[in-house]
């Protein structure tokens, strides 16, 4: 029996679509040949892994032969970091990023710290926004790459990749996105956004887990992290997941319909006006088409986010939440701290994520189950209590 | 992630909410965790008749006070405090190991609880034990219900002089009766009989922190300018 519940948690991963299972399993079942084998079988599967490749270049308005295929976004971002910091050793040791990258970007560059390169983390505004101006003053001469990612996944604020790249174009550094949270959503051009690198995913597009891809633009450097059999023509070792790299393409072909993009804006845009309908609750990042269109994140004074996420899952609702209880770390997230959030906004925010899966009624749904679960938890706090407001 | 007793307990918390005229009241927890309890008890014959908390917190950390307070209730306060969140977490079934610190939070929580009502049990028994004497201040038997009617009854001064107000807890009863000459023995039998009656309305008071005659050279009111006699005449005209 599958789940029947409202999922809300597309942020973190999407239900793989049932016409891409089919393409998939093709691969599985009947092209199940190894790229590198000479014979039909295997000739039949290289063809599937360059139509792939084709499709996914085109998708980001890169040649053919600047895409290779990576287990994720967190492999296309360590190779990155790594493989550029190594590579690049001799033009210097400076990186500069973000104080709001996933944490296998920030986890990477703690990383790379240890090994004698320096990095400078950049703050943001309010609404999660990188100052164009700051990052030009934080770029030296020894700067290699500057690693900045495209729509964040907390707060889904999308960052102007144009003004940025053209940043860096100037300066001479390589740049480097993260965009597997905006894939398929915001335009993605890696000429006029003068990219150098760009991590993309396939499981938050409704592809299948274990996939993705890196944008490496021609002739730029970087070692690779597998050393093996000189497969994606020596970036990375070992046999290609062509099921999954098969599976990725037909998701990103899919997801690219701009109807997708337009209805998740329209239910995010719904479902933010019914929630902020509730007292004592505040939207976190920016409004309009500078946010992801299916991301809402909220804070609500006086209760914990993790919290509100149990009392929705009990009603068959998923989200998520930045408080410092859901992180292994117990602290909160980082990105909402960033952005100036005080430990209790934090703590009290909840994140919701939709996909072209999701429909009105889900929205209906859950706005009518939100604010009761707020009033049972306000009632139970602490909060409101110790400073005697009443919500 | 959770068990099912786990979610059990956090659907449906039993114990959540206040109790008004609590005995004890006890918290524990930072908002930058996350995670903030307050534990309200009830005590009857030296056992948790009632308890009650509030939590701003996660999903185990509502769970595991509301199971901590069914365990914790009907349990002496020696039973009680002895609780560990091994013991919550064998009634929660399993928690996840890095949520563990919300169960201890509890155990801290109701351990500051029942040390809050000790601390007020000592000094309401204190008072009966120790009745009101020459000795006491004026503050800690204003404390006493109705004493200001009969500190008022017998001619008391300085209840109304805000120099007096400000060293309450330096003036004692029979430092005032003697300079005043009132009748410090029926004053004293009097609100001593009050003290009795009123023993629960009361906070915890009395004599511990009250050092007698030491304090009073450096004393404020009327009774630091010139001498008794004068001061004495000043008052009665």
């Amino acid at each position: 029996m599958g789940f029947d519940g409202i999922y809300l948690d597309n942020g973190a991963t999407t239900k793989v679509d049932p016409q891409i299972i089919e393409v998939m399993n093709k691969y599985h079942l009947e092209e199940y040949g190894n790229a590198s084998s000479v014979h039909m079988l295997g000739s039949n599967a290289k063809m599937a892994l360059e139509k792939a490749r084709r499709a996914i270049a085109k998708s980001i308005n890169a040649n053919e032969g600047e895409v290779i295929f990576t287990s994720g976004g967190t492999e296309s971002n360590n190779f990155t970091l790594k493989g550029v910091a190594f590579a690049n050793k001799e033009y210097g040791n400076h990186i500069v990023t973000t104080r709001i990258e996933h944490s296998c970007i920030l986890e990477t560059c703690k990383w790379l710290e240890t090994q004698g390169f320096k990095i400078t983390y950049l703050g943001v505004d309010a609404e999660g926004f990188v100052d164009p101006k700051e990052l030009e003053n934080a770029i030296t001469n020894k700067t290699i790459v500057v690693s900045i990612i495209h729509a964040n996944n907390e707060v889904g604020t999308i960052q102007n990749l144009k003004e940025l790249g053209e940043i860096c174009e100037r300066k001479k550094v390589y740049f480097h996105t993260d965009a597997c949270q905006s894939y398929t959503k915001v335009e993605l051009d890696v000429k006029k956004q003068k990219l150098t690198f760009v991590s993309l995913n396939s499981h938050k597009i409704h592809g299948p887990k274990g996939v993705g891809a890196l944008y490496i633009r021609e002739g730029s450097k970087i070692t690779p992290l597998m050393h093996g059999g000189g497969h994606e023509r020596g970036f990375r070792a070992g046999t290609e997941n062509i099921p999954g790299i098969a599976g990725f393409a037909e998701a990103a072909r899919l997801a690219m319909d701009k109807r997708h993009v337009e209805q998740m804006s329209k239910l995010r845009d719904k479902l933010i006006e019914g929630v902020l309908k509730i007292e004592g609750v505040r939207l976190n990042g920016p409004t309009g088409e500078k946010r992801l269109c299916n991301n809402a994140n909220f804070s609500f004074k006086g209760i914990e986010g993790e919290a509100i996420g149990g009392y929705l899952d009990a009603k068959g609702i998923c989200s998520s939440t930045g408080s410092a209880c859901s992180s292994r770390k117990l602290e909160p997230s980082h990105v909402l701290k960033t952005m100036g959030l005080s430990d209790e906004e934090a703590n009290g925010s909840l994140r919701m994520t939709l996909s072209r899966f999701t429909t009105e009624k889900h929205i209906d749904q859950t706005l009518e189950a939100l604010p009761d679960i707020v009033k049972k938890l306000r009632k139970i706090s602490t909060i409101g209590k110790v400073i005697g407001r009443v919500f | 992630m959770y068990s099912k007793k786990v979610m059990a307990h956090f659907k449906n918390p039993k114990f959540a909410g206040e109790i008004k005229d609590a005995d004890g009241i006890g918290e524990e927890g930072n908002i930058r965790c996350g995670d903030e309890m307050r534990i309200f008890i009830k005590v009857k014959n030296d056992r948790i008749d009632k308890i009650k908390f509030l939590t701003y917190g996660c999903v185990s950390a509502i769970a595991a006070t509301d199971a901590l307070c069914q365990i914790a209730k009907g349990k002496t306060l020696e039973e009680a405090e002895g609780l560990a969140y091994t013991d919550i977490i064998s009634e929660l079934k399993e928690l996840p190991p890095i949520k563990h610190h919300c169960s201890i939070m509890g155990t801290k929580a109701l351990k500051r609880a029942i040390e809050d009502y000790r601390k007020k049990d000592k000094g309401e028994n204190k008072m009966i034990k120790n009745k009101i004497t020459a000795e006491s201040t004026v503050e800690s038997v204003l404390k006493i219900e109705g004493a200001d009617q009969v500190l008022v009854k017998y001619s008391f001064p300085c209840l109304h002089c805000p120099m007096a107000a400000m060293e309450m807890d330096k003036l004692t009863i029979g430092y005032v009766c003697n300079a005043y000459n009132l009748n410090l023995e029926g004053l004293l039998k009097e609100l001593n009989s009050l003290s009795r009656d009123n023993k629960k309305s009361s906070r915890p008071i009395l004599n511990q922190r009250d050092k007698p005659n030491k304090h009073k050279s450096e004393l404020l009111s009327c009774f630091s300018i010139g001498k008794k006699k004068s001061v004495k005449k000043e008052v009665k005209r």
